[in-house]
Order: structure tokens, then sequence, then C-alpha cells
């Protein structure tokens, strides 16, 4: 079974070409969605009330999300002590939800980052989704309500597309004149025939 | 004493003018009492002569109008001796002569009526209108002649007149103009009223509106005619106007298909959509109100890469402004491997 990465800048569209891949059958493992969960984890929990102190948390005593975004999209030394604290839980799920897919010829792994970890070395293909930066800025602007100079910051905190293309052993370009599902069909079919 | 000449001539001058003044007086006079009595014999000497009076026609019939032009002016030729005739010719102003039409009998030619009256037979009735001192020899024309049609009644829709407005930034008709009435009863000759059908009012041009309107229009008919009446003269129309805000809303996209065993997905599955809401209705605005899918049939899909979002559901306070993406991609299964 082949394993492979599939990363892109925010606002890319990553998760609309892992939908796609869906669709033609191949699992994905979401490491965002899987992120996410961890919050609610005690452990977790208590070792980002350990870096960030309890103005992170709301008043039920949950970690206030956008808080937290706010935070580690805006500080790189915040996002890289969370990124030592999650991203090993979260490949530890990755490694137990492969195994219920051991059968497939391919899964995906879609992550926001996996070159600025070193994660790509943990995969035999990369797939990058790339999108001009002032489409990506717009989408985000307008899926999470914020302005133009947050979604800047978040960008700045991560690679660039340019940099991330260089590297990547395949690229879909989402910038809505190409088509989307040709692109990941022309890979699919690369993918199972190797 | 010594003669001076010329104290002499100016004492014979002034004597002169004296003589002089007094003749002149003297012939003015008789002048004037010749004229007096020249003018006595003339004015005592018998006369013929015509005299030009307007005419007024009363009594009209409700039902029938006027359509002929008949004559304005009568001409009476009269006898009389000189101070009679000039006292109804020069004395008489403006005095018309009232001629009453309410009683005239008709005769149906061609769908109008006409009738007629002979001036010799009311020639009685206009010495006494006129208090004529003189005798009324003969009166021109000795023919008066009327044509009439009837006259309608007919209920006209009213349609709202051609509309130029500009609003300004942010504003918006809200909901519909209204207007009323939104018919109206006119009255005019039975022809011209059954080329009828609507009236309106002239063309509305408004710029930069920012508050509702209401104006009153006056009522114009699509024919020119000036013994049309209309039981109301005007419009009055109502333009709501309202401040608009822009509002968006991510709504997942329905497939509308006609093969039962394929499924289709699209991507994106959701789009977000921009609108234009009045601010008065902002808060009315949820998902259940929207509706957009796609379409698709077997025949179009080997043509179309991609596929309209369509919008099958919108509330009626929204405009919607834009549809992004407005083209999706799909991908077609049996439906139990596409979930």
């Amino acid at each position: 079974m082949l394993k492979v990465g599939l990363t892109g800048s925010i606002g890319s569209g990553k998760t609309l070409v892992s939908k796609i891949f869906e669709a033609l059958g191949i699992n994905v493992f979401y490491a965002d969605s899987s992120a996410k969960a961890l919050y609610e984890n005690n452990e977790v929990r208590k070792e980002i009330i350990n870096i960030f102190g309890t103005s992170i948390l709301t008043e039920n005593n949950k970690i206030d999300k956008k808080a937290f975004a706010e935070i580690i999209f805006n500080d790189k030394s915040a996002l890289k002590k969370i990124n030592s604290i999650i991203h090993p839980l979260v490949m530890g799920d990755f490694v137990k939800w492969l195994m219920n897919h051991k059968n497939d010829p391919y899964i995906l792994h879609e992550a926001a980052i996996l070159f600025e970890t070193d994660l790509s070395k943990e995969f035999d293909f990369v797939v990058a989704v790339s999108a001009p930066e002032n489409l990506r800025i717009e989408r985000i602007m307008k899926r999470d309500s914020v302005n133009r100079e947050t979604v800047i910051a978040r960008i700045r905190n991560q690679w660039s597309d340019e940099e991330k293309t260089k590297l990547a052993d395949f690229v879909i370009l989402n910038d809505e004149n190409e088509l989307l599902i040709p692109q990941v069909l022309k890979i699919n079919e690369k993918l199972l025939n190797r | 004493m010594k003669f001076n000449f010329l104290t002499f001539v100016r004492r014979n001058r002034k004597a002169k003018d004296k003589i002089s003044k007094r003749e002149v007086y003297v012939f003015l006079s008789c002048l004037g009492i010749s004229i007096i009595i020249w003018g006595l014999i003339k004015f005592d000497k018998l006369y013929y002569g015509s005299i030009e009076f307007p005419i007024v026609y009363t009594n009209i019939p409700d039902n029938k109008l006027l359509i002929n032009y008949p004559d304005s002016v009568l001409t009476l030729n009269l006898q009389s001796q000189g101070f009679d005739f000039f006292s109804d010719k020069y004395l008489s102003g403006d005095q018309a002569i009232y001629i009453n039409i309410g009683d005239l009998k008709f005769e149906k030619v061609n769908g109008v009526y006409k009738s007629f009256l002979l001036t010799s037979q009311i020639s009685s009735n206009i010495s006494r209108q006129l208090s004529l001192s003189n005798k009324l020899i003969s009166i021109s024309p000795d023919t008066l002649s009327f044509v009439f049609e009837s006259m309608k009644i007919k209920s006209v829709a009213v349609i709202l007149p051609d509309l130029d407005l500009d609003y300004e930034k942010q504003y918006q008709q809200y909901g519909s103009i209204t207007f009323k009435p939104d018919s109206v009863r006119v009255y005019g000759p039975a022809s011209v009223i059954e080329k009828i059908d609507f009236v309106s009012t002239d063309k509305i041009e408004l710029k930069k509106l920012k508050n509702n309107q209401e104006l009153s229009m006056k009522i114009i008919s699509p024919i020119n005619n000036n013994k049309l009446r209309f039981s109301e003269n005007e419009i009055q129309i109502s333009i709501p106007v309202s401040k608009y805000t822009e509002g968006s809303i991510e709504l997942p996209i329905i497939t509308i298909d006609s093969l039962s065993e394929f499924k289709i997905k699209t991507y994106p599955d959701k789009v977000l959509v921009t609108y234009l809401v009045a601010l008065n209705d902002f808060k009315r605005v949820n998902v259940d109100m929207f509706q957009l899918g796609v379409y698709y049939k077997s025949d179009e899909l080997s043509a179309n890469k991609t596929l309209k979002v369509e919008i099958l559901h919108q509330p009626p306070f929204v405009e919607i402004v834009k549809i992004d993406p407005e083209r999706v991609e799909y991908i077609i299964g049996k439906r139990h491997i596409i979930n």
C-alpha cells in the first residue's frame, strides 16, 4: 500500500481535492480533523495550558479555538511548540487508522503542513494543491469571516506554494480555471499503476 | 403831439385780433347746431343694415356630443330708424344669442345624429333676448346644422407608465410599485372610447432615490381628444424604497437527476451565495429559504465538464447577486458506489 501525503497552503482547496479522491474510492486521513479532536483530550489540554496559560480557556474551561488559532497562526514559536505536542499524537492516530486500510492500493493523508515538519519523509508520494495567493486570501476571508490582514498573517506562517510545489511529486492547480477532476483522475491513475 | 407809427400799428393789430376770435366762435356754434340738426334728420330716417351676434348653444344633450362646427355667429338683418340702429349696432356690447338645442329632433345617419334648426323659427326669441327695438327682417344663415355623436362610458385599466428610476448607492426598490385606482371610467365619443384599452401617465424619471415616493400623476389618454373625460384625473403611485445590505450564505447543492441508477456528486458540494436584502428583512433570511441545485441529463453530461448551479428557490425579498462558484465539477457513478 502506498502512503500519499496531500498538502497545500491554507485556502488552496485541499479538502475539496480530498473529497474527489474519496469519490474515486480512496480513503483519506484528515490530519487537521484529528488534531482538532485531540484538543478535547485532557492530556493535550493540560500541556496547552502549561504553555499558553489559562487565558486560552473559555468560561466552560474548554480551549478557546478562536483565541488559540490567533496565537498559533501569528506566532511561529508558539506554532512550533504546539506542533511538537500535537503532531506525534496525530501520527499515532494515523498509524492506527492505517491498520484499517492496509489492503487499499493507496491512501491519502491530508495535512496543511507536511514539508514544514519533515513529515513528508513518511510518505511515498506527496501531492500539493496550489492556488494563486489572491484567490486563497479571498476564500479564507469568506470561509472564516476574517479580514485580509489576518489571512495574510496566517499565510506568512506557512511555506509558500512555490516551495511546496517544488518538493511535491504531483501538483494540482486549483485556480478556478483548470478543472480539478481531470487532474485528480490523472494522478489517481498513476498511483494505481505504481 | 408826436405821431408814433409803431404804436399805431400795434393798436390796430389788437383790435383786429378781437374781431377775428369772435367770428370763429360764431362760426363754430353755427356748425355745431347744423351738425345736430343734420344728425336728427338722419336718425329720423329708416335704415337697413346687418349686425353680427355670437351664438351660445345651450342644453346640449348629456348623452350626445356635438362633433361638427355649427355657425358661431348669426347675422341679423334689421330695418329701423337711425338712432335705434346706431344703439343696436354700437351700444349692444358683446351680447350673445343663446340658442337652446335641447329640444332638437335627431335623425341617425351612419352612426351619427343629425339635426337642423331654421333660424326664422327662433327670430321672435332672438328679438326678445336682444330687446331689439328694430324690425328684424331676416337672419343669416337661415339654417343651423348639427351633427352629434353618442357619448359612451367605459371602464379601462390603468397601467404603470415607463419608469426611469435611479437610486442612491445601497438603496433599491423595496417590493412592488403600487398604484390606485387600477381602473378609471372614460367618458367620451363612442368612436374614440372604443379605441381606448388603457390609460397611463407621463414617463416618471426620478434620480438618486433614497426614500419612499408617493406621486400624483395626471392621467393621459393614449388618444388625444379634448372631448374625453375621466372619472379620476390623477393616479396615486407608491414607489417603496429601502436601504439594502449585502449578505452571504453557504448552501449545499442538490442534484436533480433523471438517471435513477446513477448518482452525481458535485465538487464543491456547497456554494457561497451573495445576496442583497433590505435592512428590514436582513434578520428574516435563513438557509432553509434557499435551494440551489444542478440539473443533469445523460445527453448533457458528455457535452459539459461542469454543471451550472441553478437557483431553485429563493425568498422573494432577496436578490441573488453572485453564486460562487457558478459552475461545479461533478463525478457520476452508480448509486451504491458514490455516497
